[in-house]
């Protein structure tokens, strides 16, 4: 009995010296590696995340998480998407998961899968439940469906410093949406047409259009004074208005396709605005 | 009872001695220690990538900042090994100058100095080796390095002195001649005059086509001179006919192209034909000069 008691003693006080060890390989393991990202060393973190030691020290939560925070700071955004994703729900790392493969989603073009993947997630806290409604407006926007994000953006608080800003440059960027004046192609040639280069600047591109204008007119210039030296029928004449009718062909074509391209870069610019103040909320958030 | 209450006294007095027994100190230096073991013996067996990051686990947990340098120093030497020039450098350049690990600071040094060659900036690789010389003097290694670079910095003059001097250092008298000699052969005045000066070629290329064929393609320079002096006929002739916009435009935009783009083309070649001497400068001298020097 009295040995039964000794071993059990013994036992014990195994046992707590485990208990008193707080530094345990996982955490170090962890510790190591968040280090390594927010060092940028950021070849090393991947050898460490190949390594066995690490994979077998983790979770399959945080392994997932700590890929997809790789891919993440190495700007690998679809690969971010497809590990933060795995994230259980039961994870102490899943709403930042959450947060960061949606807007991985958005970024790489995937607007529609950032929309089912966060749709459904509910949330408890208020704050987080005002970032997926920015997250979800800003996605809405970013598939023009000007509608649905009159729907979301009506239900801003404006009350957290971290959203405030970008809840404002939204409802901005839907007005500059909104007012956006689409151009006439048609319009545009038909400018060109009667002055070379006035369709390009209305399309906005003036200093092309001045271009255009100079180009046409000094080969047309050069042609007159063919013409008027030389008849219509002689060979610099004619070479020279080849010359001329071709630059003035091109001068209306380039004016047409200016104004797709206006309306291209216009485009681009919205969606990149969108994509930046949907990015600087999570970050103040979650960092 | 007694079993009871000694159970309830040994339990949190354990805890809270073990945790005082080893401090996080004790740990993290003991952890370092044998992961500077497993680091050491992953670059023996060429497994660079990971042992460049078990060094950075080392300079990580550890607090002894001399083990932390050691870290960084062979750390450097993977990422030399894997040809990241760069981020070695950003290695060396923590470690710093201490007075108090002589070594190590000069092996980093001379790390340094090397690694600037590798990624062409030789000034701060003769910075390095001015550093060394100061400190503990150049070793034969160093003062090689230190001729590459003036080399490349066409101070050849400086290049050649350095090499004689790398050349007397030979214990062998004869072997000590023949490298002088050879020495005096690379560096004569008709190899170096085929190096070409860029002041130079700006003054001259505002003849056309002349400095394309100072830069070494005379054939090109003088179709290039063709071609401008065409251009500026054409321009001459019609303005003379009473084609003045044909003359003024015509002429003046042909001219304006050849001409400036014939400069930029001088420029390039120049450029490219320098790099190509001083190159083959350098190799030969890496020929010329026994390994075992």
């Amino acid at each position: 009995m009295r040995q039964i008691k000794l071993i059990l003693v013994s036992l014990l006080f195994l046992n707590s010296i485990a208990v008193a060890q707080t530094d345990t390989l996982p955490n170090r393991n962890l510790e190591f590696y968040n280090y390594l990202i927010n060092s940028k060393l950021y070849d090393d973190a991947r050898v460490l995340l190949k390594s066995n030691d690490f994979i077998a020290s983790q979770s399959p939560n945080n392994y997932n998480y700590c890929m997809g925070w790789y891919y993440y700071n190495t700007n690998r955004l679809d690969s971010t998407a497809t590990f933060f994703r795995k994230v259980n729900p039961t994870s102490n790392f899943y709403n930042k998961s959450i947060f960061w493969a949606t807007y991985s989603l958005m970024h790489t073009n995937q607007v529609d899968d950032a929309i089912q993947l966060i749709t459904p997630v509910a949330f408890n806290d208020s704050l987080l439940l005002a970032l997926k409604n920015l997250e979800l407006s800003g996605a809405y926007l970013l598939n023009r469906n000007l509608k649905e994000f009159d729907t979301f953006s009506s239900k801003y608080t404006y009350k957290y410093y971290d959203l405030s800003k970008e809840e404002k440059t939204l409802n901005n960027i839907y007005n500059d949406i909104y007012n956006f004046k689409q151009k006439s192609p048609l319009l545009a040639g038909l400018l060109s047409a009667i002055v070379p280069g006035l369709g390009k600047i209305y399309a906005k591109k003036i200093g092309s259009g001045f271009s255009a204008f100079f180009t046409v007119s000094i080969l047309g210039s050069i042609t007159i004074e063919n013409i008027n030296k030389n008849g219509i029928k002689s060979v610099s004449s004619i070479a020279t208005g080849t010359l001329f009718l071709m630059a003035y062909s091109a001068n209306i074509y380039g004016s047409v396709y200016s104004v797709k391209s206006y309306r291209d870069e216009f485009n681009e610019m919205v969606d990149y605005r969108i994509k930046f103040n949907i990015h600087i909320p999570i970050r103040n958030v979650f960092n | 009872m007694i079993t009871v209450l000694s159970l309830t006294f040994i339990f949190p007095f354990a805890t809270y001695s073990t945790s005082n027994v080893f401090s996080k100190k004790d740990i993290a230096d003991f952890y370092a220690d044998s992961t500077f073991e497993k680091a050491d013996s992953l670059f023996k067996n060429g497994n660079l990538e990971v042992a460049a990051m078990e060094y950075e686990r080392v300079i990580f947990f550890n607090y002894d900042f001399n083990l932390s340098k050691q870290a960084l120093y062979k750390k450097s030497l993977c990422l030399k090994e894997l040809h990241k020039y760069n981020q070695a450098i950003e290695c060396l350049e923590k470690i710093g100058i201490s007075p108090f690990d002589s070594s190590l600071t000069h092996n980093s040094l001379h790390e340094l100095s090397l690694l600037y060659y590798l990624v062409e900036d030789y000034n701060n690789s003769l910075l390095k080796l001015s550093i060394t010389n100061d400190l503990y003097g150049l070793s034969k290694e160093e003062k090689f390095i230190k001729a590459l670079n003036l080399n490349e910095l066409y101070k050849f003059d400086s290049a050649k002195e350095t090499l004689i001097e790398i050349a007397k250092e030979e214990k062998n008298d004869s072997l000590s001649q023949e490298i002088i000699l050879n020495i005096n052969r690379l560096y004569t005045k008709k190899n170096l005059s085929k190096i070409k000066n860029s002041k130079k070629l700006f003054w001259i290329s505002f003849i056309p086509g002349l400095g394309i064929a100072y830069a070494g393609k005379p054939l090109e320079g003088f179709s290039n001179f063709l071609i401008n002096s065409a251009a500026l006929t054409f321009g001459v002739v019609a303005i003379i006919n009473g084609y003045y916009i044909s003359g003024y435009f015509g002429g003046g935009i042909l001219i304006e192209k050849f001409y400036f783009g014939g400069r930029r083309r001088a420029e390039y070649l120049l450029q490219k034909n320098n790099y190509e001497i001083v190159n083959n400068l350098n190799k030969s001298i890496i020929n010329e000069i026994p390994e075992n020097s």
